[in-house]
């Protein structure tokens, strides 16, 4: 027998938690008010690289307050809300959903391969743009042919290819090697490498790899020497760069290096000391040592807005791409939709951005940004070591 | 009475929630009743039968990689995929239980996070079948002409099969395997000198707990949209471990309360920047120090207190304790 | 071949460093710490706050850590693994568990997840024997794992703590009755343990560069290298270490390097089938 007044109790707690739910989802606010323009993005704050994460943070962060401070866009301030999904793929898919169906932001931007595929996916359903993320391997978006995705970094194959040919080219390499990052980012730095040597009809001497956390190398190093390598690709973070280059030295291997865009910067100088003396990089962006107002302005506002995140290539990349994204809500006109930014973005043919130089958009292609320049270090200092170079 | 009410109420609300939750909640929900099915295995092996399995993300992966290329390569239907999913997940850990047997507590824990992460590496060394880092898109699941292509509908599906898990593997329990676990857990000497097979059940709690594990997975793999090897690391099987601790060790109902505790935690201290490891871990310690039985057990307890404050009567404590199993 | 080897052996070093603190105080208390990476890492930063924030002179910041290691190992077993200790092993193992989330947590909370390189005792120097070359670093952290293996072998053989520290996990029962003071060892094993972690730790941190992930794969394998050296044995974890460093990069030389984690569980399973107990354990008697 159940007492009936339980059973009215429960009913109110059935319809009390009812209730409750429903006034959670209430919680909404539009992308795009009067006064107001919401961004989101997916980021890595925790997990196995909350340091990048940091600087992606730092750099988004000055380049939408800068802006705020300069008026907005359009009579409308900027707001961006980050939201942390510790590198795993089926948090960025919580994070998207919330900022897009909860927080109902404009536009999307993000950091990460793994999960920029699948925010990616689902930002392509939900028809929400997928602005610059940092990362994302090319083989898997740039050919899915997506109509949210804008991609402003250089494609890891696009980088690999440009910079093994170079190599070849011009460093007098006869056995290229690689190594690299068991994760589809480095995936796609051997898919490029292996391209660029087929292309010149050789093939690579030794292509090393190792996961993500490693901090011993000396077995990858070891290898490539055996294999007679006079040229290794450092398809790795910078930190793993550092610490590459120090195992071979240990065993007297002194090939010519070069490393993609994450490691242009002064951290690896640092990190190397007289070891660095002679690695190559490429280059996306003007050196932040130059006298381009644009890198000024940058480095001014990193100072004024994240004085405690030091400017790095990721800071660099992520306030530029902000930069971008905020022209391109200025495009869309005085009232801004997802489809006026997306047509706006499509007729960026070329594009001149104040730190990335051109950037090419079309209706059927949304791989922005093919050019790269390589800089090699000398006497302690980054120096131009080429001019730009474009992928076909 | 109240007992038998509740898992009736539970569902009611279960099913209503579509009707008032948004997308977001439904995938959160979704993920977290993929995440119930593993955690109810794994709850069976180690709350129950005492081994523990630091390798489950393995047997998670490979139900996940073997119902989506089963679907994806070879047009297998959708509820064959998840029957062979589970199949290969039992087979498997069959293999995997009986090397296991031979060891214990810390030596098992290693073991099986050496499976755990072979996989890993498989998935990547494999890539011709797998996709490796790039990973494989799953299509929404379909029964004969219906796509389960939303969020709800996904959510139902998942709970459907979520019910279909909790009334077998409470009836598994209630059977003689069940008691024999449970004996077994008490003190294995004991249980085998009353003529239970100790070496034989442990490996078959293995691979009921590994098929589960797959089954989850296999759930996952369109929850997500797409899998690939970055998913399935030691931190996932860690998880797991997470779950049925902070859920309820032997509780088939604190599996989804510590699946739930994962998942929706995360979301709900995004205010609060990510130290939600900070909370799992506190969780986790407090839990054991103050409450061994975990989110259900406190739920329990409240519950009976709410109960004998609205019904001015004390509650039988002896009788919700013994029936907590 | 021959780098290869004393890759291996330089590798192994640094698994070995890391499971004796672990082993220590398994063999005492029977509880496998997996939150002793953490306290390890933990003990490295406060050294480096001390070095970097109070411009202490670095030898003062060693000793810091070490102390600190200590201090940390006093307030987990007091606080945390007190109360669960008659709850069976998997209450420790979860309790641990939740203890490696929780001071990771707290790392990041107060550090912050910059990278940043860490002073070495030894020197970023190198050391050539003719054709094979090792890092001073790695020669010092074998060296110093050699002697912290024998010395704490021998404190637990010859001294009077030492002995009694060994009867507990005898017989917990007897030891009290000859009144042995059962809380005030049991400390003791966790800040012996903890100390030798944070060395770990210090050692550990100018390989791995300073940062709240640092020990997370070093861990691991500092894990599976205690099971295989037979969890109480701190001889086994040396050699353990070793040998499984050595077979690592010797058999790396002839396949893909990614399956370097692969071959080193694989390996440490065959071993743990065949002998259950480890290289070095001893066979326990499951008490009735």
């Amino acid at each position: 027998m159940f007492n009936i007044r339980f059973v009215r109790q429960l009913i109110a707690a059935f319809v009390g938690v009812t209730l409750l739910v429903a006034s959670v989802q209430q919680a909404h606010a539009q992308g795009v008010t009067d006064k107001l323009v919401k961004i989101g993005a997916y980021n890595a704050l925790t997990g196995p690289i909350p340091l990048t994460g940091k600087q992606m943070s730092a750099g988004w962060n000055a380049a939408i307050s800068a802006a705020n401070d300069g008026g907005g866009v359009n009579g409308r301030k900027l707001e961006l809300i980050i939201e942390d999904d510790g590198y795993e793929p089926s948090r960025a898919m919580a994070a998207a959903r919330k900022l897009v169906e909860r927080d109902q932001v404009l536009v999307m931007t993000g950091l990460g391969t793994p999960t920029t595929v699948v925010a990616a996916r689902y930002l392509e359903q939900a028809k929400v743009p997928l602005l610059f993320p940092m990362g994302a391997s090319s083989t898997q978006l740039n050919q899915a042919g997506l109509k949210q995705l804008f991609m402003a970094h250089p494609a890891y194959l696009t980088q690999a290819d440009i910079i093994v040919g170079w190599m070849i080219d011009n460093a007098a390499s006869k056995k290229p090697c690689l190594i690299y990052q068991v994760d589809p980012s480095g995936e796609d730095h051997f898919a490029g490498a292996k391209k660029a040597v087929a292309a010149r009809k050789m093939e690579l001497a030794a292509a090393e790899t190792f996961e993500r956390g490693t901090s011993d190398f000396s077995a990858q190093v070891l290898k490539m020497k055996n294999a007679g390598c006079d040229f290794v690709y450092t398809a790795t973070p910078l930190e793993t760069s550092a610490r590459v280059v120090t195992a071979a030295d240990r065993i007297s291997f002194k090939p010519k290096y070069a490393g993609f865009t994450t490691q242009a910067d002064a951290t690896l100088i640092k990190l190397l000391g007289p070891l660095a003396e002679g690695f190559y990089a490429a280059d996306m962006m003007p050196r932040p040592d130059g006298d381009d107002p644009a890198i000024k302005t940058y480095l001014a506002n990193m100072k004024k807005y994240s004085p405690d995140v030091d400017p790095t290539f990721f800071t660099a990349y992520a306030y530029s791409a902000m930069q971008l994204v905020i022209e391109a809500i200025k495009e869309a006109g005085p009232q801004p939709t997802r489809e006026k930014i997306i047509a706006a973005l499509e007729k960026w043919n070329p594009k001149q951005s104040p730190m990335m130089g051109p950037v090419v958009f079309t209706p059927n292609d949304h791989d922005g940004k093919r050019s790269l320049y390589m800089i090699q270090v000398k006497g302690g200092m980054w120096s131009k070591a080429s001019d730009w170079i474009v992928s076909k | 009475m109240n007992r038998t009410l509740i898992p009736w109420i539970v569902l009611a609300v279960a099913i209503a929630l579509p009707f008032i939750a948004g997308d977001y909640w439904l995938y959160l929900l979704a993920l977290a009743g993929a995440y119930g099915v593993v955690s109810v295995g794994l709850n069976l092996l180690t709350g129950l039968s005492g081994q523990i399995s630091l390798g489950h993300a393995g047997f998670f992966a490979i139900g996940a990689y073997v119902s989506t290329i089963a679907q994806l390569k070879y047009n297998v239907p959708f509820p064959l995929a998840l029957v062979l999913a589970i199949t290969v997940g039992w087979l498997i850990g069959l293999g995997v239980g009986f090397p296991a047997v031979r060891l214990r507590g810390l030596y098992l824990a290693i073991a099986t996070m050496a499976f755990g992460i072979s996989v890993e590496r498989g998935l990547y060394h494999f890539k011709g079948i797998t996709g490796g880092p790039y990973g494989l898109s799953v299509n929404p699941p379909q029964v004969m002409d219906f796509a389960f292509n939303t969020p709800s509908r996904m959510y139902f599906l998942v709970l459907a099969i979520v019910v279909v898990t909790v009334l077998f593997v409470a009836n598994v329990i209630k059977r003689r395997p069940g008691r024999m676990l449970i004996a077994m857990r008490d003190s294995e000497l004991a249980a085998s000198s009353l003529g239970v097979n100790v070496p034989r059940l442990k490996v078959m709690a293995f691979a009921f707990s590994a098929s589960l594990a797959s089954l989850g997975g296999a759930l996952y793999a369109p929850i997500i949209n797409f899998i690939s090897v970055e998913h399935f690391t030691l931190w996932l099987s860690i998880t797991f471990v997470s779950m049925i601790v902070v859920g309820g060790l032997g509780s088939i109902a604190g599996s989804f309360l510590g699946a739930a505790f994962v998942v929706v935690l995360p979301e709900l201290l995004r205010g609060f920047g990510g130290h939600h490891q900070l909370v799992y871990g506190v969780a986790m310690i407090l839990v054991f120090v103050f409450w061994p039985t975990g989110l259900i057990g406190l739920l329990q307890k409240s519950f009976d207190w709410a109960a004998s404050r609205l019904l001015c009567k004390s509650p039988p404590a002896a009788i919700s304790e013994a029936k907590r199993l | 071949m021959d780098q290869a080897v004393i890759n291996g052996l330089a590798e192994g070093s640094v698994y070995a460093l890391l499971a004796l603190g672990l082993v220590f105080i398994n063999r005492i208390t029977e509880i496998a710490t997996f939150a002793h990476g953490e306290v390890s890492a933990l003990a490295a930063f406060v050294g480096f706050t001390v070095f970097h924030s109070l411009h202490a002179p670095f030898a003062v910041a060693l000793i810091v850590s070490i102390m600190a290691g200590a201090v940390i190992g006093f307030l987990v077993e007091r606080i945390v693994v007190r109360p669960v200790q008659t709850s069976g092993p998997l209450a420790t193992v979860v309790v641990t568990l939740g203890l490696f989330f929780v001071i990771h947590g707290l790392v990041k909370l107060i550090w912050g997840p910059d990278v940043r390189p860490y002073p070495s005792i030894f020197g970023e120097g190198t050391i050539r024997f003719g054709e094979t070359a090792i890092a001073a670093q790695h020669l010092g952290v074998l060296a110093t794992a050699f002697v912290i293996a024998m010395g704490l072998a021998a404190y637990l053989r010859w001294t009077r703590t030492g002995l009694a520290l060994r009867a507990i996990p005898q017989n917990r029962f007897g030891a009290a009755l000859i009144g042995l003071n059962l809380r005030r060892l049991t400390s003791t094993a966790w800040i012996v343990g903890s100390a030798v972690g944070a060395v770990a730790g210090v050692l550990i941190a100018p390989l791995t560069f300073l940062q709240p992930n640092m020990m997370q794969s070093p861990i691991i394998k500092a894990f599976a290298v205690a099971a295989l050296g037979g969890m109480n044995s701190l001889v086994g974890a040396f050699v353990g270490g070793l040998v499984l460093g050595v077979i690592e990069n010797v058999t790396v030389l002839y396949i893909p390097t990614y399956l370097k984690d692969t071959i080193a569980f694989l390996f440490i399973l065959i071993v743990l089938l065949l002998q259950p107990e480890g290289l070095f354990g001893k066979q326990r008697k499951e008490k009735v």
